[in-house]
């Protein structure tokens, strides 16, 4: 159906989020380029993992708190396997981006991994050993 | 081919603009549609949402065409969410916009209604004293409120002595939240229903007796009150299931109805109302009444030869179209899309969301000399709103089949998540129509 095709998609979604879409798409972008900074870094992803999901957890909560409220609705409308499926998608998905969206910034604000270094000091101590 | 303005498409101009879409198809996933290049001059008679929609998705598939769309309304009205602000869940405002906003680059907007059309002299004429020779027309004037064919009404009464109407406009809407709101604190008999001609959302006056019965619950004055519909016809809706559905919902609200009810006349001083019934005229006294007026096609359209000339579309003045092209028998330059046309159940929102993009490749068929291939099927849709926060997504067909988009929301079962699409999702899907973008 038209409806679901890319293009009207992209178009709904344009509508729906206005300018905020061109905003999350910058977030997103700088987020990207936060992940791979901490990759070279060598950050501490398990700690920032733990934590980040642990922030996540904390945003679904409050999300399918908010969302019946949101959508001028109550806990009573929720009627059903597909409302309660969707309600909980809509907070899983919600927790899972604002996790992914914490875990670089925490990765590089936890520093290193124990053991690694930063790569100036790999590049500094290969050529101490010419 | 008629119009000897016209020009066929040439073949490098088709593959320009192949290769134009190319560019953008990996994003969009599937090819624009080719333009046509012509010097056509296209006439779209009305600036609502189906002259909007048609002006935006002609500008896209025609390359030189000029096209004038014809409107007076600077506001425009996102119709179906007036049942929301009538029911206290959407402030006013929500449902204005500019119609500026929507008139797509290189569409010339003639700021005055449709004083006449002309299809003999493939021309229309405006009310600002303007005429505009056509190539090919658009209708898509709507269609008009007849309040005046119940005796007594007028919707300068709207919002006052317990008297509302969801259909007169947004400050209609707003007013009928506020009667309702008032009405809900003191009780009393609510009368609601339909009227006997074809109507834009055949839904909400159901949704409104319904929506009503869920407010006074909230407010604990349900048991001071009585809920009533009319109908003139034998159904509460004229698909089979939905209305088995309805009956399903209004039996367990307590709402009571009748059918073979034509609403005739209302006195609001003493506040009756008076149908007319198989068993002579009958006189109920309300607190609360809820007005649907007769609808019928614009004057200008009525007293034009393009209107049907006989059959149930004839009385009132419906443009004449084969139902699946969209296109008129008699002037096939011409082609009609919304409210006003000629066909059954294609009233709403969602009836241009699908009319026009058969109509525009029909339109653009016939400029180019070749087949007709798209078909409407008589797709239209109605978020039956049950309560504050929970509706079935009703869509249906000619045949009265129900046709739903999404396979995994019965059609027939209140949810939350139909609700959540009325709320939010419909709005962009139906701006995103009047940008042409669907």
């Amino acid at each position: 159906m038209e409806l679901f095709a890319p293009r009207a998609l992209a178009a709904i979604t344009g509508e729906m989020f206005g300018a905020l879409l061109w905003v999350a798409a910058m977030v997103a972008l700088v987020d990207l380029a936060l992940v791979l900074l901490a990759l070279r870094r060598g950050a501490q992803w398990g700690a920032a993992a733990r934590i980040a999901a642990g922030f996540g957890a904390l945003v679904a909560l409050g999300v399918l708190v908010a969302l019946p409220g949101f959508t001028n609705a109550g806990f009573r409308d929720l009627a059903g396997a597909l409302d309660w499926l969707t309600w909980a998608a809509v907070g899983l998905g919600a927790g899972v981006a604002a996790a992914l969206g914490v875990l670089p910034l925490l990765a590089l604000a936890l520093g290193r991994r124990s053991g690694a270094a930063a790569p100036a000091l790999q590049r500094g101590a290969a050529s101490s050993l010419r | 081919m008629p119009g000897s303005a016209l020009s066929h498409p040439r073949r490098r101009d088709l593959l320009r603009v192949a290769a134009a879409a190319g560019v953008v198809a990996p994003l969009a996933g599937a090819p624009r549609a080719q333009a046509l290049r012509t010097r056509a001059r296209i006439v779209i008679a009305g600036a609502g949402a189906a002259g909007l929609t048609m002006a935006s998705k002609l500008s896209r598939m025609l390359d030189g065409a000029r096209i004038t769309l014809i409107g007076a309304r600077a506001a425009h009205w996102y119709q179906p969410g007036f049942t929301m602000v009538a029911s206290g869940v959407w402030p006013v405002g929500k449902v204005v916009s500019e119609t500026a906003t929507y008139v797509a680059p290189g569409v010339t907007w003639v700021r005055a209604d449709v004083a006449a059309f002309e299809p003999e002299a493939k021309r229309v004429v405006a009310t600002d004293g303007s005429s505009h020779d056509y190539d090919a027309l658009v209708v898509a004037t709507g269609c008009t409120l007849e309040w005046s064919r119940i005796e007594g009404m007028d919707p300068a009464l709207i919002g006052r002595d317990g008297i509302a109407s969801v259909y007169a406009g947004p400050e209609g809407a707003e007013a009928t939240w506020r009667v309702l709101r008032r009405f809900m604190e003191t009780g009393g008999v609510a009368v609601h229903g339909r009227p006997p001609t074809e109507m834009k959302c055949a839904g909400a006056p159901l949704k409104g007796a319904m929506l009503w019965d869920a407010r006074a619950r909230e407010a604990g004055t349900r048991g001071r009150a009585e809920i009533h519909y009319f109908t003139p016809f034998r159904n509460l809706f004229a698909v089979a299931p939905v209305h088995a559905k309805v009956l399903e919902l209004f039996s367990a609200r307590d709402i009571a109805f009748a059918y073979e009810h034509t609403l005739t006349a209302i006195d609001p001083g003493t506040k009756t109302a008076t149908f007319r019934t198989p068993d002579g005229p009958k006189a109920v006294r309300y607190d609360y009444l809820h007005v649907v007026p007769p609808m019928a096609a614009p004057k200008a359209v009525r007293e034009s030869a393009l209107a049907w000339q006989s059959g149930p579309f004839a009385e009132d003045g419906w443009v004449e179209v084969n139902r699946d092209t969209l296109q008129h028998p008699r002037f096939p330059e011409v082609f009609a899309v919304g409210d006003v046309a000629g066909v059954p159940r294609g009233k709403t929102a969602a009836s241009v969301k699908t009319q026009a993009p058969v109509a525009a490749a029909n339109l653009v068929a016939f400029l180019a000399g070749s087949g007709m291939d798209a078909t409407y099927n008589g797709y239209t849709s109605c978020p039956l709103i049950t309560q504050p926060g929970r509706a079935m997504l009703v869509e249906f067909d000619y045949e009265g089949r129900l046709t739903p988009t999404f396979p995994f929301i019965d059609p027939l079962t209140e949810h939350w998540v139909p609700w959540v699409m009325k709320d939010k999702l419909l709005g962009p899907i139906y701006r995103a129509m009047l940008h042409g973008q669907i």
